[in-house]
């Protein structure tokens, strides 16, 4: 039978479809869960979540209902929640940096040279939508990614430890450590920002997949060794924070300062050293969204011609 | 009514030497070959006209639409087929042709249905739930017109869409674009430089060469009667082409048939009669010169040999 004897149907349809934005957005996201080591990492990350949720409970919640049964005292009167809570979101942090690199390279490293290497540009903009559509799809798949790794989990343990207060001192408590959420949400910018601007900047640099993990791995896992190391140097430390060595700023981004934001801690030498290197909060939000913009608009520039697969 | 009009395209890449240089033309609709040697510009010219070449000297419209100024409604009303191996990666062939299909603005569960329709359509209906990267090449070629029709465009245009493809695989597309044009009102613009396919369908052809445009022909006008015919006699030769001078009927020797004539004695040409004369004056002349004509026969080429024959001229001049 000839093919076109099964017969081709015009499209009288008349609706509207979701924004093409919105369309690669979604299709990208969906698509991140089929990548095995993404589904690896993603599992990694809630036994972790879970772990220092259980120990939450253990060492606060747990003690503070074994203490008031049997000294007719709450933990809580003794031990400062606050703090109790943001030495937990220190350490939980750390671990959820490497994690959150890893997805960062898993994910990212394909955003668009996937679409360079598989020739697949041309089939998305012989459609009528905009580069700049093009490149905030893709741009939000990592952030919605993060939002589950970065800001939720932070805000979760903050509910937590809220919900754990005496009878009627639980919403006076989230009132009164509101700067907890902000540094959560200070955090999840920073990551977002920085690990999106990188990898788009990267992945719109070369259709080669494999050189876009290898420079990106480089540069988050490098990046934090080189700021361990010249933390041991005396001397030189506020020099090159800011000015010295652009690319150990650049790294330390990329990794330690997505974490420095919820670091209170500033107690032991070592700790002090090492966070001299990595920029302020602030600093380090507008390091991010400057990475942001060059990445994106490095993305939007390749993604306006095909001109170089032509 | 032209589907495409250019007016002093020109394109080039870098410092090279301009892939399209000032190319003025129009593009009738129907099904219409745009043909030319590998290196010609085809696909630059089809990249310009749908804005994935965004930087190039000209005017250009596409549809009675301006490239520059409507390029999205353009992209509305237009299907592209690329020439190069493209898909999506990590998608399954219904996925990529629905995904695609919203991407042009349809709701997504409109866009499921299109997908299934028209992978049917093109012949990978037992295939629409494997992923595209294990597709054949000729699979492939499938998909890449699947994701130019899944919203029912205007106009299609195919970057060598036959190219990898088994005979059978050729007959039935070449079945499917000759149906597109006929029984559904596309027009379709094919490049290629495989010409016996674009022959088979196509209503008129297009020439480039080197970035140039060498000329637009309606295929029935290429392969019928020209005012070329064939002629073979026997007797005085010298008398009998003055006598066809006089009548303003001009000679050339007949290259491909002088062997076979020479053998017989007989004397090959290729006349060209302007308009107004025919075969009775051939015979009148003939008779005039008292030789016998053994053959005369309208010269009818293929597009193949008319290819040559336009590219060649042009190389001549």
């Amino acid at each position: 039978m000839a093919v076109y004897a099964r017969g081709y149907r015009p499209y009288r349809g008349q609706g509207r479809g979701a924004p093409a934005w919105y369309v690669i957005y979604r299709e990208g996201y969906s698509l991140a869960f089929k990548n095995w080591g993404f589904r690896i990492i993603g599992l990694l990350f809630v036994v972790w979540f879970v772990i220092w949720a259980a120990g939450l409970y253990f060492t606060f919640g747990l003690q503070d209902q074994v203490d008031r049964a049997t000294r007719g005292v709450g933990t809580q009167n003794m031990l400062s929640a606050a703090s109790q809570l943001k030495q937990t979101l220190s350490i939980f942090y750390s671990g959820v940096a490497v994690l959150t690199g890893l997805l960062a390279i898993l994910v990212g490293a394909g955003l668009i040279s996937d679409d360079l290497r598989t020739r697949a540009l041309p089939l998305y903009l012989v459609r009528p939508i905009r580069s700049w559509e093009y490149v905030l799809g893709k741009a939000l798949i990592l952030p919605r990614i993060l939002v589950w790794t970065c800001l939720l989990p932070g805000l979760f343990y903050y509910l937590l430890v809220g919900l754990w207060q005496p009878p009627g001192e639980t919403m006076s408590w989230l009132g009164g450590n509101l700067d907890i959420v902000e540094s959560v949400v200070m955090h999840f910018l920073t990551a977002a920002t920085s690990y999106t601007g990188l990898m788009l900047l990267l992945s719109a640099r070369t259709d080669r997949r494999g050189a876009v993990i290898a420079v990106s791995a480089a540069i988050i896992f490098a990046g934090s060794l080189l700021s361990l190391i010249m933390a041991r140097l005396e001397g030189l430390g506020q020099v090159m924070k800011y000015a010295g060595l652009p690319v150990n700023t650049v790294c330390a981004i990329a990794r330690d300062a997505v974490t420095a934001s919820v670091r209170t801690r500033r107690g032991d030498t070592h700790a002090d050293r090492i966070l001299s290197f990595i920029p302020e909060p602030d600093v380090a939000l507008m390091i991010g969204v400057g990475l942001l913009a060059l990445g994106l608009f490095s993305a939007i520039r390749r993604a306006s011609t095909v001109e170089v697969s032509a | 009514m032209d589907v495409v009009e250019l007016h002093g395209l020109t394109k080039s890449y870098g410092g090279r030497p301009p892939a399209l240089r000032d190319v003025t033309m129009a593009i009738p609709g129907g099904v219409v070959g745009l043909l030319g040697p590998t290196g010609a510009g085809k696909s630059t010219l089809i990249q310009c006209v749908l804005g994935l070449l965004p930087d190039f000297d000209g005017e250009a419209s596409v549809l009675g639409l301006d490239v520059r100024r409507d390029r999205r409604e353009i992209r509305r009303r237009v299907g592209f087929m690329p020439e190069s191996d493209a898909y999506l990666p990590r998608m399954t062939g219904i996925q990529a042709v629905r995904y695609l299909g919203q991407l042009t603005g349809l709701p997504r569960n409109e866009a499921l249905r299109r997908a299934h329709e028209v992978l049917y359509h093109v012949g990978l209906g037992e295939a629409i739930y494997r992923q595209v990267k294990e597709y054949s090449t000729g699979m492939r070629q499938r998909f890449k017109l699947a994701t130019s029709l899944v919203h029912d465009p205007d106009l299609v245009f195919l970057d060598e869409p036959l190219s990898g493809m088994d005979p059978t695989g050729r007959e039935e597309l070449l079945d499917l674009i000759r149906d597109l044009a006929r029984s559904h009102g596309k027009h379709v613009i094919w490049s290629s430089h495989i010409l016996p396919d674009v022959e088979k369908v196509a209503d008129a052809v297009v020439v480039l060469d080197k970035g140039e445009f060498h000329g637009r022909f309606q295929l029935e006008e290429l392969s019928s009667d020209r005012g070329h015919v064939r002629l073979e006699i026997e007797g005085e030769a010298a008398g009998f082409a003055a006598a066809l001078g006089e009548a303003d009927i001009q000679l050339v020797p007949d290259a491909a048939g002088a062997a076979e004539a020479e053998s017989s004695g007989r004397t090959a040409w290729i006349a060209t009669l302007p308009p107004g004369t025919g075969g009775a004056d051939v015979m009148r002349c003939a008779h005039e010169s008292d030789v016998r004509v053994r053959r005369l026969a309208p010269v009818v080429e293929n597009l193949e040999q008319v290819f040559m024959r336009i590219l060649g001229r042009e190389e001549s001049n």
